[in-house]
């Protein structure tokens, strides 16, 4: 990993809460108990406890584990930069590890896949296949900057970028342990291109002195690195 | 309007919750969209895998409740949610199509790193 990248790590891990807020409404009217803050310095985190979801320790490890796979791989540019630390929410009051990770600064909700250049998707596709998400068909990616908008017009012309979001459910989550992924759809079957097969050779060769190596539990780890070997191997998705 | 739920967009940065579509049970026309933020008519259309391993559903095609139900369950994610089921005067964006977040006093302990550099 490179220098920025650590520090942000470090960043991430260290830096006091400023102020917090959260949600009024939550999905299905349940009780969701995800916090935004905004960390020493200005930086949007949002903050998931395990408490959240089932098997909610293992779902923050992979959330961080996801963005360590594509720094590991080069692309830590897809997934927003995401830590472990211990958090006392407010809703329960109770010390629990949690995932915290940097807000994108505005969004769109999944834009059609063909909508990102080729090599963006590609390198989506990889990262599902290797992690193997279970839930990104027509799910869980973002377009940044947002351009649409509740009025006619983008704000900025930047061109819309692929953002990769919620890495709860991969890495063999328990029960869930299927690949589905609209990038993965989007190049099935086709040769991966050179330069991304490189990185695929790359990351394999680094993979255990990485962080991704020590956020993971043994089996997850084992079964990542089969999925790299078979990527190599086949040379396609 | 009938019995709906809402699909909401959590602008994390800014601190509030935006309506992005209403889905509403109408007793003559089936599920019905209002309230429609540009690109949602396309995004509701598409198929959604609702379950691990599951073939995915065409929710506005399929009979009213089990259409809301397969929103539930498909949009629970951080940027975007489906609210319940609830009647006009529960909706939560009956007085407009924006909720603030709250303040909330959050304690994040410092940590030495469990991802190694």
């Amino acid at each position: 990993m490179t220098d920025h990248l650590g520090l942000l790590r470090q960043y991430l891990e260290q830096a006091p809460v400023v102020y917090g807020y959260v949600p009024q409404l939550t999905a299905g009217g349940g009780h969701g108990n995800k916090i935004a803050v905004v960390l020493e310095g200005g930086v949007h985190a949002l903050v998931k406890p395990a408490s959240g979801a089932q098997d909610g320790l293992l779902a923050v490890q992979n959330e961080a584990a996801a963005w360590e796979l594509a720094c590991l791989l080069g692309w830590g540019e897809l997934v927003a930069g995401t830590v472990i630390r211990d958090v006392l929410p407010p809703q329960s009051g109770a010390p629990e590890p949690a995932a915290v990770q940097v807000m994108w600064p505005g969004y769109d909700w999944t834009p059609a896949p063909g909508s990102f250049p080729e090599g963006e998707t590609w390198k989506a596709a990889i990262l599902d296949m290797l992690m193997l998400h279970s839930d990104r068909t027509n799910n869980n990616w973002l377009g940044v900057p947002p351009a649409q908008l509740p009025f006619p017009g983008p704000v900025y012309g930047s061109r819309q970028q692929l953002k990769l979001i919620d890495h709860g459910f991969a890495f063999d989550f328990p029960g869930r342990a299927n690949l589905s992924s609209s990038f993965v759809d989007l190049h099935r079957g086709n040769p991966i291109p050179a330069d991304l097969l490189q990185a695929v050779g790359a990351g394999l060769a680094q993979v255990e002195a990485s962080p991704v190596r020590a956020i993971l539990d043994d089996m997850p780890f084992e079964r990542l690195k089969a999925r790299f070997e078979g990527l190599l191997q086949s040379g396609s998705l | 309007m009938a019995e709906h739920l809402d699909l909401v967009k959590n602008e994390w940065g800014a601190g509030f919750q935006v309506r992005l579509v209403t889905v509403e049970n109408s007793p003559d026309q089936g599920l019905v969209l209002a309230n429609i933020n540009p690109g949602w008519e396309d995004i509701l259309s598409r198929p959604l895998a609702v379950g691990a391993g599951d073939s995915p559903v065409y929710a506005i095609k399929e009979p009213p409740n089990e259409g809301l139900n397969a929103i539930i369950a498909f949009y629970r994610g951080d940027h975007v949610f489906a609210t319940s089921v609830h009647s006009d005067e529960g909706c939560p964006f009956r007085h407009g199509s924006v909720v603030p977040m709250r303040p909330a006093d959050v304690g994040l302990a410092s940590r030495t790193s469990a991802q190694p550099a």
